[in-house]
């Protein structure tokens, strides 16, 4: 067996295994499912009822309120997925026992990375359509494969943006030992002032300084990129976020995989994670 | 032929992270030397570096000074019964941990079937781990030692959580398949003092990072000497 087939091989045991240990317990698994309809149901009640026909102003160009919030909704779900795929895995080992154990085997953790981080990206990908159903049949988003493939595009650069975060912060807390402090953190900042809720150009005045922390965060130009796809409008501002979106991320994976990797080492010469 | 020859190994551990004070000296000056096919345990109390000396051997934690040197593949068995994914069956985690050895397919599944077998585990394997005791979980752990086929096994304290009569079954487990019917090199480290007599060939007693005393098991096995006594009377004679 080659090299190449023994690693796919072992790749695919590895998502065997996430899969597993994240859908033995069914109930729980579909409730993640179950409350993306809960959330689309709770919104069309507010729609109905208040937000309906509210537009929202984004570069000049006007988005329905459902609209601005389900892709907000939707971009969000992509980080606690993509950002904590490290740090899963590490605290995993450790809470096991295995720590010790992997670090005597011949496998890599980059291994182990990379079946959680397929395994995440597909999970992100099937509440992505389970939410877009759901928008589609509660609160009448419209079903566009076109726009679908582009949004699928700017929800990868996204999930491999917040992935390069991840690296960083699980780097980092191999030195600092306080992970999910920094985790939570950052997630709470990204949904804050990503907007998710809402626009972000309400930050002015005293408040800008608050522009300028939603414009470093990868969220904040994913969802603009998503927005204009919804409403079909290509605008300038739109091929900036496209691209500043890709600067991101491609700084923050080369970074982050550097620091985990230096870390790792690091850890691994003191004895543990 | 030796499997395992260390010499003058020494182990200092920093005050701190950053510390740029004299550390806390864990292991002074070890010399050792196990042939292969043997079963040796060390003895002390909590502190006296046992599991630091299995840790470097398992290239777990860096040397301070010395060296060391394995003449065969290494398995490991840490104190502690956990260490699976508690929700997945038995099979299901060898054939994990067969992956993390870089054994897949027909290999891995050949090498399941034989550990399932050498540890009599076919009756509950297919059966989530949660549910094991702790001796099955004992065995699950050390049928994961054995996947890479290893000729020395570190052991260890791997009876921490055993009642009296599953340590005893392990530790006959130890001495009549893996070492006596598989010819495995074994370093264990125990506090229990009965089952170390019976089972290992050489005892070595670690003190304070010390290596105190070597002796011979059957010395103590043909009642020519107590090894409580030996043990008392030499933590007793050391300066606190």
């Amino acid at each position: 067996m080659n090299a190449l087939t023994l690693r796919i091989s072992k790749l695919w045991i590895f998502i065997d295994v996430e899969v597993r240990r994240d859908t033995h317990n069914l109930l729980g698994f579909c409730a993640k499912y179950f409350r993306i309809f809960m959330l689309c149901f709770v919104y069309s009640f507010f729609f109905k009822s208040a937000l309906w026909q509210k537009n929202i102003l984004l570069d000049g160009h006007t988005i329905d309120f459902p609209l601005f919030l389900v892709s907000g909704v939707v971009g969000v779900r992509v980080i606690p997925l993509s950002i904590r795929i490290f740090d899963e895995i590490l605290s995993g080992l450790k809470s096991s026992k295995l720590e010790e154990w992997v670090q005597t085997t011949p496998t890599c953790l980059w291994e182990l990375f990379a079946a959680k981080a397929l395994w995440n990206f597909a999970r992100v990908l099937t509440e992505l359509l389970t939410l877009i159903v759901f928008a589609h049949i509660l609160v009448g988003v419209p079903i566009r494969p076109f726009f679908q493939g582009s949004l699928l595009l700017t929800v990868v650069w996204m999930f491999a943006a917040y992935a390069g975060i991840g690296m960083i912060l699980s780097g980092l807390s191999v030195f600092l030992k306080q992970g999910g402090i920094l985790f939570n953190f950052f997630f709470q900042i990204s949904a804050t002032f990503g907007g998710v809720f809402f626009p972000t150009y309400i930050f002015k005045g005293r408040l800008a300084f608050l522009a300028w922390v939603s414009n470093s965060l990868p969220i904040t130009h994913a969802l603009q990129v998503i927005r204009f796809g919804l409403i079909h409008e290509k605008t300038p501002s739109v091929a900036f976020h496209e691209k500043f979106l890709v600067m991101m991320t491609l700084t923050l994976l080369p970074v982050g995989f550097l620091l985990l990797q230096r870390s790792l080492v690091w850890a691994r010469k003191n004895g543990n994670f | 032929m030796n499997a395992i020859e260390i010499n003058g190994l020494s182990k200092v551990y920093p005050i701190s992270r950053f510390s740029r004070q004299p550390g806390t000296a864990a292991l002074t000056d070890i010399s050792l030397e196990i042939p292969k096919g043997a079963l040796y345990t060390l003895l002390g109390p909590n502190g006296a570096g046992k599991s630091t000396l299995i840790r470097i051997l398992a290239g777990l934690t860096p040397v301070t000074k010395g060296n060391f040197k394995l003449n065969g593949r290494l398995g490991l068995f840490m104190s502690g019964v956990q260490g699976f994914w508690e929700a997945l069956d038995g099979r299901t985690n060898l054939n994990y941990f067969c992956a993390l050895q870089n054994l897949v397919g027909s290999k891995a599944r050949n090498k399941v079937d034989e550990v399932i077998d050498i540890f009599e585990m076919g009756a509950y394997v297919d059966r989530p781990v949660k549910i094991y005791s702790n001796g099955m979980k004992h065995r699950l752990l050390l049928a994961r030692t054995l996947l890479n086929d290893p000729d020395i096994l570190l052991l260890d304290e791997p009876i921490t959580y055993l009642d009296p009569i599953g340590a005893r079954e392990f530790h006959l487990l130890l001495r009549d398949r893996l070492n006596r019917t598989l010819g495995k090199t074994i370093l264990l480290s125990t506090h229990q003092l009965e089952e170390a007599q019976e089972i290992s060939d050489t005892l070595g007693f670690l003190f304070q990072g010390k290596l105190l005393w070597e002796k011979k098991a059957s010395t103590f096995r043909d009642q020519q000497a107590n090894l409580l006594e030996d043990y008392f009377q030499t933590v007793k004679n050391q300066p606190s």
